[in-house]
């Protein structure tokens, strides 16, 4: 068996998954169980939310080690779905290392799960006006919140070509939301409650899948990853919190 | 109500498309987003913010493990879209929101709130995460 591409093909797996959101014991299981196709004794993977080192050694063998450093990070769970699903037909035997790792090749370049921007705007806009209504929100303030919603995904789209950190993104995305709910709030003859707007807009930034997978890490025993990502939730919630105490101040929403 | 329910249909439908859940699982989402939204409705009257914010993670949990072996395919590609609906959104602006207004006392009780609600979603994951760990897998 080709012990190198083998490896690589783990690896490879591993930083897919890292990169898209999934948690470390699953990248850890994931890793583990394309090396274990070899048979072989020592098979080791560690894994942290920024890197991974794979080891694969044996009696029989100068012992294989591998180290990733994952930079990029992004929640695009259809990649993780795939990758799952190739390390399941490889140690099933349905298809050839060669394969596998071609497969694996092609969704690391891939774009699947990148759904179309029109698509994507449409999303956020119906997220926005759902969660307002589940907020309580009128039907007028819901179609409001669409608008605001329309405004954060143009924001989010011009930030993304930025490419501006995590935190400042938050925080410019929660300040347009409060600045645009304050601008439609102030339409002559529509009297609407703010809050729920409000609420509706910042569910799609609200750290979600940070507080999942904090919860998942450290209960697996992660406390590395799962510290990390209980940080990375809160100093989201406080980018949130900031960036519509802005708007709020700039606009002297709080005055309105 | 009903609208309410479709609602929490749609939003978690399309958080689905935002992070790229698989187009196949984006109802399953949505389905999990109605139960979950209805879980919690129905026991916030009852029982208060805490055990509504607890069951309905607890459903959750468990539509998302169910799912996730019937299509067989990682747990977090169902849990992470369902959590959403509870995650304390409307605590994190009330804190600030008061905080702002200059009412430092609702703002404290938010802020607790949101963490007391953040706990119960840990704990209800915990707790299901855990039995599912504890039965009996076939290789």
């Amino acid at each position: 068996m080709d012990y190198k591409l083998l490896i690589d093909t783990a690896v490879l797996a591993g930083v897919i998954m890292l990169e898209n959101g999934a948690e470390i014991s699953r990248v850890e299981g994931t890793i583990n169980h394309i090396l274990g196709v070899s048979g072989l004794k020592i098979t080791q993977a560690f894994v942290t939310s920024t890197g991974l080192i794979v080891t694969l050694d044996d009696p029989s063998i100068d012992s294989l080690t591998v180290v990733r450093r994952v930079q990029d990070r992004v929640t695009n769970l259809s990649k993780i779905d795939m990758t799952n699903t190739v390390s399941r037909q490889l140690c099933a035997g349905e298809i050839s290392l060669k394969d596998a790792f071609h497969h694996l090749k092609y969704i690391k370049q891939g774009h699947a799960g990148e759904y179309p921007r029109k698509v994507r705007v449409a999303a956020v806009i119906v997220v926005v006006a759902g969660f307002s209504v589940m907020f309580g929100a009128t039907g007028v303030e819901a179609a409001l919140a669409g608008a605001v919603g329309g405004l954060l995904s143009l924001t989010m789209f011009l930030l993304e070509k930025l490419r501006v950190n995590a935190f400042i993104q938050n925080l410019i995305l929660a300040m347009t939301v409060a600045i645009g709910t304050i601008l439609v709030s102030g339409i002559p003859r529509v009297n609407i409650n703010i809050n729920p707007v409000i609420i509706g807009a910042i569910m799609p930034i609200v750290p979600g899948a940070a507080i999942t997978n904090a919860i998942r890490d450290t209960l697996h025993g992660d406390y590395t990853a799962g510290g990390a990502k209980v940080l990375e939730a809160f100093v989201t919630a406080a980018a949130i919190a900031i960036g519509v105490g802005f708007g709020f101040l700039l606009t002297g929403g709080l005055g309105l | 109500m009903i609208i309410q329910l479709i609602c929490a249909f749609a939003a978690i439908y399309g958080f689905g498309v935002l992070i790229g859940v698989p187009r196949k699982y984006l109802w399953c989402a949505g389905v999990e987003g109605v139960v979950g939204w209805g879980v919690y409705l129905f026991f916030e009257e009852w029982q208060g913010v805490l055990a509504g914010a607890f069951l309905c993670s607890l459903v959750i949990a468990v539509m998302a493990h169910i799912f996730a072996r019937i299509f067989k395919s990682p747990v977090t590609v169902f849990l992470i879209p369902g959590i959403l609906t509870v995650v304390p959104g409307n605590g994190m602006y009330q804190t600030v929101y008061m905080l702002l207004v200059g009412n430092q006392e609702a703002s404290m009780e938010y802020l607790l709130q949101t963490i007391e609600v953040a706990g119960m979603i840990a704990l209800a994951v915990f707790i299901i995460d855990s039995a599912i760990y504890m039965l009996p897998r076939k290789k």
